[in-house]
Parts: C-alpha cells; sequence; structure tokens
C-alpha cells in the first residue's frame, strides 16, 4: 500500500505556485518535508481542494481518493471549542468520524487524563496541541498530514507526539509531517525533503550516505592536502556577511550545519554562511570539543544540555538554556557519544 | 441536509451552550426585561380622553426576545465557529453549512421560545392563544434567525457580531414606536412590527383563523432575509462548504 503524489503541482496565471512533485510513500513511512510557510500552504490548499483528486494527482494504491476527507489533516489554527472538555471533544470527534474508540486509552496516550474535564480554554499551549493530536488517533484513515506539529511544543508534548506516530505507523499508516526546522524533520522522519520553489528534494540521511558522502569528501581533501604541503596554525572560523568576513572564536560557535551544500554556523541564534567545507571545519574544531553528532551537523559539545532520546532511532541533542535549540544525533553516533562522554 | 451530522452538531451545542456566559446574559436579561415589560404593562395613566398603556405586551415583550435572544444568540452561535476556528476542521470532512445552521438554529429557537412560552404564561395566555401564537410567530422568529446569521456571515468574532446587531435594534425599535403611536400611516403596513401586533390584537380577542391575514407579510421578509443570507454565502470564501443545498 502506498501514497502516490503524480504530477501535483499548481500555477496560478503566470507563477508557478507548487512545483510538480512525484513521490510515493510507502505504509509505516514517515516523511518529513522541509519547507517554508508559503510551500507549505500551497502544498495543503492543493491537498484540501478538489482538483488534485478529480485529476488523480494523489492517489493510493493506484486508485484515486475522493477527497480530503479521506485524510486526517492537521494544521496549527485549528482550534478546538473552548467551552467543552478534552473528554467531550474527543466524544464529539468520534461522532463526527463514525468511529467507536476507548477514549480512555486516547486519553492517557496523549497524557490527557489528569485534565479529561478541565475546559479546553484553560488547557495550556502544549495541551491543546495534544489534544488535536489525539484527533489524530480518533478519524479512520491511514494518511496523516502533520504541519508543523512541534512548533512551540513543550518537550513533553513533543514525546507525545512521537507516541502517537508510532500509533499510527502501528496501525499502518502513512505520516507526511511538514516543518520548518529540517532537524525536527530529521529527527521525526524516516525519510526527509526539501520542498522549495525548485520542487521536492531528498535530504539524504542513512548511514550509507554517510559514509559515501564521507569518502567523497575526504577524497577531495586529500587532493587538497597533496597541494598544500605547509601545516597551518588556526584559530578562528571565517563567515561571510554581506561584504565582510566576520572570524569567529571556535568556542563561540554553538554548532555548525550543511543546509543546500552551504555550511551555516549557528552563534547566539544567529545564522552566519562560512566560506570553508563542513569537513574542513570538522578537522578545525574537533580539537576545541565539536562533535560530528549527524552527517549534516557538527556540535559544540560544551554546548549540549540534554541528549534526549525520543525512540530506539531517534534521538537529538538539546543546546544550552537561553539558546534551546535542538541537534539531530545519528542512530550510529549515539552509541559513540555515549561512550564518548562516559554517561 | 444529514440528519446524523445534525444530531452530533446539536449534542455538541448543547454540552457547549451550557457554560456559554454570553447566552446566559442574554436569557437571564430576557427573562429580566418580560418580567419589567409585564409589570409597566398592568400600568395605565388616565389622561383627559386618553387611557395610556406602557408597551404593548406580549409584541413589544416579542420583539425584544427575537432581538435579544434569536438575532444575537444565533450570530454568537454561528461566528464562533470562525473565530474559535473551529470551522475548518468541518470544512475538511465537509460537513455542509446547512447542517450547522440546523443544528445551530434548534437551540436558539428553542431558547427564544421558552421565553416567549414565559412570557404567554405571564400574560395570562390561554392554551388556544398559545397554539396560534406559536404557529403565527414561526416566520418571525426564523425572519430573525437568518438575519443573526447574515451578521455573523458578516462579522469575524462576537464582538462584531454585538456591533453589528445595535443598528437593526435601534431600527426596529424606532420603527416599532411610530407604528404604535398615533401616526397612521400605510407605509407601516409593510414592515413585520405592524403585522405581529395586529396578529396579536386578533390572538387575544380570540380571532384565531383572522390572525393569519397578517402572517403573509413576516413570511415575505422571512423570504428577503433568507434571499440575502443565500447571496451572502455565494460569496463568502469560509471553509464550510456553501449554499443552503
Amino acid at each position: 500500500m502506498s501514497l502516490i503524489l503524480k504530477g501535483f503541482g499548481k500555477v496560478l496565471k503566470n507563477k508557478e505556485i507548487l512545483a510538480p512533485i512525484n513521490l510515493t510513500i510507502k505504509v509505516n513511512e514517515i516523511v518529513a518535508i522541509q519547507a517554508d510557510m508559503e510551500h507549505m500552504n500551497a502544498f495543503l490548499s492543493l491537498v484540501e481542494g478538489k482538483r488534485s483528486y478529480i485529476t488523480n494527482e494523489i492517489m493510493m494504491n493506484e486508485q484515486s481518493l475522493q477527497g480530503c476527507e479521506d485524510l486526517f489533516i492537521y494544521r496549527p489554527d485549528m482550534g478546538e471549542y473552548k467551552r467543552l472538555t478534552p473528554e467531550q471533544c474527543i466524544q464529539f470527534w468520534c461522532d463526527l468520524y463514525k468511529v467507536k474508540i476507548n477514549i480512555d486509552n486516547v486519553l492517557a496516550l496523549t497524557e490527557l487524563t489528569h485534565i479529561r474535564n478541565k475546559k479546553n480554554k484553560h488547557l495550556t499551549f502544549s495541551e491543546k496541541k495534544r489534544l488535536q493530536f489525539a484527533r489524530s488517533l480518533v478519524q479512520n484513515t491511514s494518511i496523516f498530514i502533520f504541519q508543523e506539529p512541534t512548533y512551540q511544543l513543550d518537550l513533553q508534548s513533543k514525546q507525545v507526539f512521537n507516541r502517537v506516530l508510532n500509533e499510527i505507523l502501528k496501525n499502518g499508516g502513512i505520516v507526511i509531517v511538514f516543518t520548518s526546522s529540517l532537524e525536527e524533520g530529521v529527527r521525526m522522519a524516516t525519510k526527509v525533503f526539501r520542498l522549495n520553489s525548485r520542487g521536492l528534494q531528498e535530504v539524504e540521511l542513512g548511514d550509507e550516505g554517510e559514509k559515501e558522502a564521507e569518502v567523497k569528501e575526504d577524497e577531495t581533501d586529500s587532493l587538497i592536502e597533496n597541494d598544500t604541503v605547509y601545516q597551518r596554525k588556526f584559530e578562528k572560523i571565517s563567515a561571510k556577511s554581506d561584504d565582510k568576513y566576520i572570524l569567529f572564536d571556535p568556542l563561540e560557535i554553538d554548532f555548525v550545519e550543511t543546509r543546500e551544500r552551504q555550511t551555516i554556523l549557528h552563534v547566539n541564534n544567529e545564522e552566519f554562511y562560512s566560506t570553508v567545507s563542513m569537513k574542513e571545519i570538522e578537522s578545525k574544531l574537533i580539537p576545541y570539543g565539536f562533535y560530528r553528532c549527524h552527517r549534516s551537523y557538527l556540535v559544540n559539545l560544551q554546548r549540549v544540555r540534554e541528549v534526549v532520546v525520543w525512540s530506539k532511532n531517534s534521538y537529538s541533542l538539546t543546546l544550552d538554556k537561553g539558546n534551546e535549540q535542538t541537534v539531530p544525533l545519528s542512530k550510529s553516533r549515539y552509541g559513540e557519544l555515549k561512550a564518548f562522554l562516559n554517561w | 441536509m444529514n440528519l446524523r451530522l445534525i444530531r452530533v452538531l446539536l449534542l455538541k451545542e448543547i454540552k457547549d451552550l451550557i457554560w456559554n456566559g454570553q447566552v446566559a446574559i442574554l436569557f437571564v436579561t430576557s427573562i429580566l426585561m418580560i418580567l419589567v415589560f409585564f409589570t409597566f404593562n398592568q400600568l395605565e395613566f388616565n389622561l383627559p380622553g386618553h387611557s395610556i398603556t406602557m408597551f404593548k405586551g406580549i409584541p413589544t415583550t416579542l420583539s425584544f426576545i427575537v432581538l435579544l435572544v434569536t438575532m444575537y444568540v444565533q450570530g454568537n452561535l454561528m461566528v464562533e465557529e470562525k473565530e474559535q476556528n473551529t470551522e475548518r476542521l468541518l470544512g475538511l470532512i465537509k460537513v455542509k453549512y446547512i447542517n450547522v445552521f440546523i443544528s445551530k438554529a434548534i437551540v436558539t429557537y428553542i431558547l427564544s421560545y421558552l421565553l416567549f412560552v414565559l412570557a404567554m404564561v405571564i400574560h395570562g395566555y390561554s392554551f388556544e392563544n398559545f397554539i396560534t401564537a406559536s404557529f403565527f410567530t414561526i416566520p418571525f422568529f426564523l425572519m430573525f434567525l437568518f438575519l443573526g446569521t447574515i451578521i455573523a456571515e458578516a462579522s469575524s468574532n462576537t464582538i462584531e457580531v454585538s456591533l453589528y446587531g445595535w443598528p437593526i435594534f435601534i431600527v426596529y425599535f424606532v420603527i416599532e414606536g411610530l407604528i404604535y403611536s398615533s401616526i397612521e400611516s400605510r407605509f407601516f403596513y409593510l414592515f413585520p412590527n405592524y403585522h405581529i401586533e395586529r396578529g396579536f390584537s386578533l390572538i387575544e380577542h380570540g380571532e384565531f383563523l383572522a390572525v393569519f391575514n397578517y402572517i403573509y407579510v413576516p413570511i415575505i421578509w422571512m423570504f428577503i432575509i433568507l434571499f440575502f443570507l443565500k447571496k451572502r454565502r455565494k460569496n463568502s470564501k469560509t471553509i464550510l462548504n456553501s449554499g443552503f443545498s
């Protein structure tokens, strides 16, 4: 069973709102799509409209879908009835979707049991989001689309969302998660894509890809080394900002990320485009306590406050308070880091 | 129209209504106003050649109920789907607008009718008066249900509903004041207030069949407002499926 998007795109007058997307998502797969709001909304409004279903741009098992009522869609701006309680809300959804489920289980899974009789208007932001996640356990469908599900969520609710995803996969679901944060996408999904005006491109994630990429980078580096016979003494990392170069002290840097083949330095919640490759920066920064936690990330271990275990295959590092950014940690690097930090 | 959906939405509406402060205030205010109107209606001032009765008993009370409860409650309930952004979910699962309208209209009508019954009991209506008045006022109540829905369509939150409702409230009572004054003009025949007042006079005098001669103008007004509501829905960009199909 798989969800097929074929030539799924939109052109308005002379402007391409959404470049045609061709994508097949198999059952038990979570696909994260990193995109800006404009592209997310363009995609979702197409999903919510009628056209794509009539023209067979969205199909399930080579059969066309009836419409968006066959899908679960979560949008961050979806509200809840403020005077109902979470329990009444779930009961209402059950009646609406014509399903009978154990409401106690849904409340327990989404950690809403203790506030089941509290009015929705008194719930916190994260509790409201957890209530929305509960809806995905009510609707009887196999395609689930979430837009920015973890944005501004607390850690507890992120874990609940992870549990909800596991539950969906257990029941043979297909999940598409839209996120503006690549780190979140990497943490949650089995496949990560980037959606922009050029269309949909896959972000390589797997360990095999990681090794291949490292081999390629090594080859490039050996060529550089052959040409460079002298040893350089290094103390600063450079980044370009407008018409000037900024030189950072290595310990100022929180983490380094590669995005669309560019190396980005994260310093005090700001991003700076570096002029050197990730591999080169890695070799320079490792003596300063940096660690390559993921193919696309190099983190300053001095800044790491928490190692979060989301599931057996999903980990992330949370940086210091006042910063609180998260950086994905590869499955293969988890054991190594554990041994390295000796916890 | 989907009866199962209407039942589900109605059940949700009832659970939600219990804690709806705005509706509670409007409901309690209406009860107080019914009592105030009744008290003033009992007072009579005699001037040389004139006997002045304050308020026209049931017609004035009914006008107050339809404006304060029927129109405002319906407007508030309808706009809340927009305000709370809950209509998005209903739209996604293809719940038709008519189902949402009917579920809310049932709740509003019941609330308004309860107040109307209370007013009729206080004013000492007989059972026959009661039955005739109930049928006679149906188009009048529907007219204000549609009006409340139009206001909700034009508003984005409950504050705007209150704001847009006031001009209607004022204009309606100005017309009512003119109709009940000593001024006589054929122009008044165009307004539902006149026909409601005439109808209730006949009900109070036991002329039950003649009452329905005064139902046509309220029915015409009801259809005019329904026409405007349908027109408004056609141009509406809300998520719920449009159309009163």
